[in-house]
């Protein structure tokens, strides 16, 4: 489904990404560990086609993100570290936006569904977004991404900001998502959440990936040691 | 056609509820709204002053007939001898050449309000009446009025930049490009409705100032459809043109303060820079020529001419207008003071005055020409020129007004002359079908459909620009 093979980002001299070679398969949860600046996002945006590959290859079912952008883009969903909407419309309102500009229109009924879904109180559906936190702004933009029932979450920090509570509704969320099918790249700081909902483990440092596990038999505080010795 | 809808959709919603949006716009309105206003109380002022001068001309002219019925006392007998005397016909009615306002003068008064629009036609031309001399700065005054004309070429744009300029950096400003780009198939033709939605409610509050403005308008004369929709016409080139302008910065994706900036820059070229250039140009090019020269040359001539022999005046009178040869009378011709030596006067001293005025009159006739054709380089200018031409306010047809106004004298002036070289006068009934002043347009409206050709090649050339910068990115 997903598919890296030796993606290197350059910015100038500085090396972000250095020969990656990655395959996620349908039903992985695949989370990146790393420190700030290991290229995570990176490799994010790289299968997002944000970015150009300075040498290698992002992949999606075959399709080179950088050759065919608005292919590939069709089979992402993505969820940001900060998710940032059009503030002068509800959450219903954008959900039904960014829904239709994937192809989607939903009955208002479908639309509540899929807020309540994510966790969103109802009395929040019909308020301008300008006034949501951090948090409600990240539900909204799960259901959109849930909304466009793509075959693939690149998922950048997702829980930052996200109460316990979110974030475990979250998690259940995502383990689902894996159970039906998605493909899922999840970059994150948590590492106990990070074994708790992956299914694949990834650990980078300065543009590598370090470490790959199964998270079958991995315990946090192994993980965790790891990653200490690691980075 | 559902992308496009969805993009309207919901820039409608949140046009709504963008509250500061909602004042801009209606503030641009109620400007729009008294610039009409204005305009209507200028013009309604100048319908006023043609109608006195009219209801002044048919009293005369019922005084003028009463005197010749008036014999009650030695003096107004004596007086209704001579209410016929064609001299006396030219002091006491003269004609007048009147040149009503267009309908669409409410909306571009252009030079109507500083360039004469009635004057009293006398059988003989001072070149340096106020009718005459031209006004030192038209360039300056072009533009001078709070019109709509003003409001939509000098304030509109920023309207339209002030709408336009966050269309694309907005997006990433406030962190929405990225899920825009990966939800959508095609993020420009996303901005490029927005740009259009945008287009469409500057479209929608033009039409309807438009709409107010000739409402207004068409209360003091009546408006054409043909000239209606021809206004319309242009005000939608000018739209598409500063569209085009936004649409070519946008195309840098810069943010959103550097775009507006560099639309305010443009701005500032199209209607401060540009024409301040051109009319130094055009100054440098063609000075306006001094009128003292001609003043002390009038003072000379008419010496010259009076002090010459009744004969040989009598003779250059006769040798340009042979049609009065019949009325020749030697004996009274050679005498001063007499009929012909009056007439011949006039006749010489005027041609003497226009040779030497002509050249004047050239050079302005030059100087405007230029002034023209530097305007097409400048959509916005060139706007002001096509709204005035629409209106009839423009340079030329106050050139015009002056030439018909110079027609007239010259037939009124023969009109007399028939009567006093023959010393025959008036009738009361020939007093009714004295000749009247037309005055015809010379502007057609093709001339003003192809005039706008210049706005829409100026809206092709930023849109091919900014395509290109486009494939490039």
């Amino acid at each position: 489904m997903l598919q890296a093979i030796n993606l290197t980002k350059k910015y100038n001299d500085q090396l972000a990404l250095n020969k990656l070679n990655l395959t996620i398969n349908q039903g992985d949860v695949f989370c990146l560990l790393g420190q700030n600046g290991a290229g995570k996002t990176t490799t994010i945006n790289l299968f997002l086609g944000f970015i150009a590959p300075s040498t290698g290859q992002a992949l999606i079912y075959g399709t080179s993100v950088a050759e065919d952008p608005a292919v590939t883009r069709k089979h992402l969903a993505y969820i940001p570290e900060v998710v940032m909407l059009y503030a002068n419309l509800t959450s219903i309102e954008n959900l039904d936006f960014f829904s239709r500009l994937a192809g989607f229109k939903y009955s208002r009924k479908e639309l509540e569904k899929f807020l309540t879904t994510v966790g969103l109180q109802q009395e929040a559906f019909d308020k301008r977004m300008g006034g949501y936190s951090k948090g409600m702004r990240q539900k909204v933009g799960i259901a959109i991404a849930l909304a466009k029932n793509a075959d693939v979450l690149l998922m950048d920090e997702p829980t930052s900001g996200l109460d316990p509570k979110a974030t475990n509704e979250f998690t259940e969320l995502v383990k689902e998502l894996g159970k039906q099918g998605k493909a899922i790249i999840m970059a994150t700081h948590d590492i106990f959440n990070a074994v708790n909902v992956g299914t694949r483990i990834g650990i980078m440092r300065r543009g590598e990936l370090v470490h790959e596990m199964s998270t079958e038999n991995l315990d946090a505080n192994d993980l965790q040691k790891l990653y200490l010795e690691t980075i | 056609m559902k992308l496009f809808n969805t993009i309207f959709h919901f820039e409608w919603i949140q046009l709504k509820r963008q509250k500061t949006q909602w004042i801009s716009l209606f503030v641009f309105f109620i400007i729009g709204c008294y610039a009409t206003y204005a305009g209507h109380r200028t013009i309604q002022k100048q319908n006023l002053v043609l109608t006195k001068l009219q209801q002044q001309y048919n009293q005369d002219h019922v005084l003028t007939l009463q005197k010749f019925t008036d014999t009650l006392t030695a003096e107004t007998k004596a007086q209704a001898a001579q209410a016929g005397m064609a001299q006396i016909i030219n002091f006491r009615m003269p004609p007048l050449a009147l040149d009503h306002p267009h309908a669409l003068a409410t909306l571009s008064i252009g030079q109507r309000d500083v360039n004469p629009y009635y004057q009293k036609v006398k059988s003989s031309v001072n070149y340096l009446d106020q009718e005459n001399v031209e006004i030192s700065n038209p360039a300056q005054l072009f533009a001078g009025n709070f019109d709509l004309a003003f409001v939509l070429i000098y304030l509109l744009p920023l309207l339209i930049i002030t709408l336009c300029y966050p269309t694309y950096a907005e997006e990433k400003e406030q962190g929405t490009y990225a899920l825009l780009s990966i939800q959508a198939s095609n993020l420009t033709t996303i901005l490029n409705y927005k740009l259009l939605f945008r287009l469409t409610v500057v479209l929608g509050l033009v039409l309807l100032l438009n709409l107010v403005g000739f409402a207004v308008a068409g209360q003091q004369t009546v408006l054409s459809l043909s000239s209606a929709m021809l206004w319309l016409w242009l005000s939608l080139a000018y739209i598409a043109f500063w569209f085009a302008i936004c649409y070519f910065f946008l195309q840098f994706k810069r943010s959103s303060i550097v775009t507006a900036l560099q639309l305010i820059g443009a701005w500032l070229f199209f209607l401060i820079l540009l024409p301040s250039l051109t009319n130094s140009y055009i100054s440098l090019k063609h000075p306006i020529p001094l009128r003292a020269s001609l003043a002390s040359y009038q003072r000379h001539v008419s010496e010259e001419v009076w002090e010459m022999k009744p004969i040989v005046l009598a003779d250059s009178f006769n040798r340009y207008n042979p049609q009065y040869n019949s009325s020749i009378n030697l004996a009274k011709d050679s005498t001063k003071n007499g009929e012909r030596f009056i007439a011949g006067y006039y006749d010489l001293s005027e041609r003497k005055v226009a040779r030497f005025a002509k050249h004047i009159d050239q050079q302005l006739v030059q100087k405007n020409q230029m002034a023209a054709q530097l305007a097409v380089i400048n959509p916005s200018i060139q706007l002001q020129y096509l709204f005035n031409a629409l209106a009839h306010t423009g340079r030329n047809d106050h050139q015009n007004f002056k030439q018909a106004v110079s027609r007239f004298q010259k037939e009124w002036k023969h009109h007399l002359l028939r009567y006093q070289l023959t010393g025959t006068y008036f009738t009361p009934a020939e007093l009714k079908q004295l000749p009247k002043f037309k005055l015809e347009n010379d502007t057609n409206n093709l001339s003003i459909w192809m005039g706008s050709l210049s706005l829409w090649i100026g809206t092709m050339l930023f849109l091919m620009l900014s395509l290109m910068i486009n494939k490039k990115n």
